[in-house]
């Protein structure tokens, strides 16, 4: 058989065919009343999954209860961001809109760039003191989620944060990790377990997980000290002195001859390998870390535990958060109010946070369900230690943190300096880096303030 | 019979124009009226669908004050010139060494150069990512067999070694695309040319230098001239590999920039002026590699 354009030319001509009969013959996507984006796979998961005793999932028994259908449809967080600012900033109405969206801590500031009555999410002050709760939620959790006094979102969690540590090797070590109470004292410790398997022959087994280049974990430790590098009024505090000791102090973690941690592999969770192999032997973990260390590395189960974070100074939490997720429901829903109805069905409602509980165990920011008996378990996975009911004693001390459009240049000044001072530390030493710290942090705020006065909006 | 040659002519004098019409209101639509729309809003403030605010030309003052913007550059020019100064020569090593007649496995082993450039950027940032991880990584487990003793070497968060890591992941990449080029410029060079300078006494590198690359000169222009656009358009190979700017905003390049600014800070209008500033960038650098290389044609 014979094709006078060619072979080539034919296969293709065979392919666009067939691929234009299968998109002919695809069923159109059934339309839901109500659609929720979300990125979160755990979260998707407690949406659809049904529950094993009843066989319904969450968002089916809404259905079976309201008769509106739910489509929950899971997205990648950036792809997630993009459509929906793309959605925002064209007005767009309709069913391209979702009538609620998760959003990411992290991306939550690039939301907030429009005067208040332009931010492409509904205000909920008025229906959260509606329907009495705003005072179930710990108050603190909303500061991300709010502009200019206006709440834009109900949070998901708190994520306090403690450190899970490799007991097994550190006790093999001879040292009790859990009585570190000041960050001094953990440094301490955690050179002397560094100094013990380098003489065992283990030149390359950390004591801790710390990024040396990425200023996340510094604006965790910061927020223990009651600071955010932007508040929620774009004051910046970068050059505050607390901040020059935290660098100072975090980039001997990571640098120089009193080095203990090292930077996690990088790509998807391939950190929990890095402690199964006892490469990195502590990590700092928020409740939906912990879900990812047994999930993904249930070779630990037995061997770890977990130990509030030490402090600075005896007025710092003892604790930090870091991640967080909001639920909103977008401007132009076409109905809102069948929209909030289903947020406080998600969020609020026991079934909700039933489900949520089965499928993560991410304590949820109600402090109401705090006492439920699911959260005082012994918990085999930490040796019998009861790991939740430590998040609950954290979770009322998170401190506030603040999510502005500039907060990522902040984030990447920090940095910058760290990079600055770990290079310091490698070349000349820990002596006078404070000193140097701050004159560099002094340049960075005074450019983030300039960044900051250009690029808030002025109507 | 007057009438009908009328609308006989009326037809063939309108037939081209309706022709090219579904063409010139597309591009109209959604090419012309997107630039023109963005070279306005440049001059604008603009947050959200309704907030907008002329500032005339601020955006550009502030823009060419950043020293985070300069940084972009700074990074970009780096790829762009280390990725080409390596990109060309290997490609065309490469062809030449394909194009033999005496090698076997020929159509193999173009296949197997040129396939790396069918994955795309993000995939291979991925790959990357795992290959230079600190501990792990197969390119750092090479180096300690090499060496004999463990290295940990920070590819993804040293600053001095974040662009040399998004090169390597750019040159494997893309030299077997330039092979391809090549290889197709190779087999267009006339044969008599070569015998002709054999006839005349002509060494290899002589025949190299006067037969082949004249005569592959148009391709690689073209390469240099694609590849340098390209280069300066970077963004999803560091952006996925450092998951952001990298360390020390060294990832950060001018579209990374430019994403930043649009997606991160929400105002399209700086996003744009960003836009307009590469565009004069990459249509100088184009015009001037051009020139060059008609001068070197003409000597």
């Amino acid at each position: 058989m014979s094709f006078h354009l060619g072979k080539p030319i034919a296969v293709m001509i065979l392919l666009a065919v067939v691929s234009g009969v299968l998109a002919l013959r695809t069923p159109p996507v059934e339309r839901a009343d109500l659609r929720v984006w979300a990125f979160a796979g755990s979260h998707v998961r407690s949406f659809r999954n049904p529950d094993p005793a009843t066989g319904v999932s969450l968002i089916g028994l809404y259905q079976q209860r309201t008769g509106r259908s739910v489509r929950v449809d899971q997205l990648a967080t950036r792809a997630l961001d993009i459509r929906l600012i793309s959605l925002f900033m064209n007005d767009t109405i309709g069913d391209d809109v979702p009538d609620l969206a998760e959003i990411e801590i992290g991306s939550v500031g690039k939301f907030f760039r429009p005067p208040v009555d332009q931010v492409g999410f509904l205000p909920l002050n008025d229906l959260l003191e509606r329907d009495g709760l705003l005072d179930q939620v710990v108050r603190a959790r909303f500061a991300p989620w709010t502009k200019d006094g206006v709440i834009f979102g109900v949070p998901h969690d708190l994520h306090p944060v403690g450190i899970t540590y490799r007991k097994d090797l550190f006790d093999q070590a001879g040292i009790d990790l859990a009585a570190a109470k000041t960050w001094a004292e953990f440094h301490e410790m955690c050179l002397a377990f560094v100094r013990y398997w380098r003489e065992q022959g283990y030149p390359h087994r950390w004591a801790l997980e710390l990024p040396s280049s990425s200023g996340d974990y510094l604006t965790l430790m910061l927020l223990q000290r009651g600071i955010n590098i932007l508040d929620d009024r774009n004051n910046v505090y970068l050059d505050d002195p607390r901040v020059a000791e935290t660098i100072a102090f975090y980039a001997q973690l990571v640098a120089g001859p009193k080095r203990v941690a090292g930077d996690a592999t990088p790509g998807g969770h391939l950190w929990t390998q890095d402690i199964v192999r006892g490469d990195l032997c502590a990590t700092i973990t928020p409740d939906w870390r912990v879900g990812y260390l047994r999930t993904l590395a249930p070779a630990l189960s037995g061997k770890v535990r977990l130990m509030p974070l030490p402090r600075f100074e005896p007025t710092d939490a003892p604790t930090s958060t870091w991640g967080g997720t909001m639920i909103a429901i977008a401007r132009r829903a076409a109905d809102t109010e069948a929209a909030w109805d289903l947020l406080k069905f998600l969020y609020f409602s026991n079934e909700g946070l039933r489900a949520r509980q089965r499928e993560t165990m991410i304590l949820p920011p109600m402090r109401a369900h705090w006492a439920d008996p699911a959260y005082h378990q012994d918990d085999p996975f930490f040796g019998g230690q009861k790991a939740n009911e430590l998040f609950i004693e954290l979770a009322d001390q998170i401190p506030p943190r603040y999510v502005t459009p500039f907060s990522v240049f902040g984030t990447q000044s920090l940095a910058t300096v760290l990079n600055r001072a770990t290079a310091y530390i490698n070349e000349r030493g820990a002596d006078g880096l404070q000193e140097q710290v701050q004159r560099w942090l002094n340049e960075e705020a005074e450019h983030l303030r300039r960044r900051v006065a250009f690029g808030e909006f002025d109507e | 019979m007057k009438r009908q040659r009328s609308w006989w002519q009326l037809q063939a004098r309108a037939a081209p124009y309706l022709f090219v019409l579904p063409f010139v209101l597309l591009f109209c639509a959604f090419q012309l009226y997107p630039l023109g729309r963005s070279l306005v809003i440049s001059f604008y403030d603009t947050a959200g669908p309704r907030a907008t605010r002329f500032v005339g030309l601020e955006n550009y003052r502030y823009l060419l004050g950043d020293k985070l913007f300069w940084g972009a550059l700074a990074n970009t020019l780096y790829y762009a010139i280390a990725f080409l100064a390596v990109q060309i020569p290997a490609s065309l090593g490469l062809a030449l060494l394909l194009n033999s007649r005496k090698l076997k496995w020929r159509g193999f082993f173009r296949f197997a150069f040129f396939s790396t450039h069918l994955v795309g950027h993000v995939f291979v940032a991925v790959l990357f990512a795992a290959l230079l991880s600190p501990r792990q990584g197969p390119v750092n487990e090479l180096l300690s067999a090499i060496l004999g003793r463990q290295v940990e070497i920070m590819w993804l968060t040293t600053p001095s070694l974040a662009m040399p890591a998004v090169l390597l992941a750019a040159w494997w990449l893309s030299i077997g695309y330039g092979m391809i080029y090549f290889l197709a410029a190779l087999q267009a060079v006339d044969q008599s040319l070569y015998e002709a300078a054999e006839v005349d006494g002509a060494g290899r590198w002589a025949k190299f230098r006067h037969v082949t690359l004249p005569g592959i000169k148009p391709v690689l222009t073209f390469l240099i001239v694609v590849g340098m656009i390209g280069a300066l358009q970077l963004f999803e190979l560091p952006y996925v590999l450092f998951g952001g700017p990298g360390p020390n905003s060294r990832g950060v390049t001018v579209v990374m920039y430019l994403y930043l600014a649009g997606f991160e800070l929400g105002n399209l209008g700086y996003a744009s002026a960003v836009g307009w500033l590469l565009f004069v960038i990459i249509m100088g650098i184009s015009i001037m590699q051009v020139r060059m290389m008609r001068m070197t044609r003409e000597d």
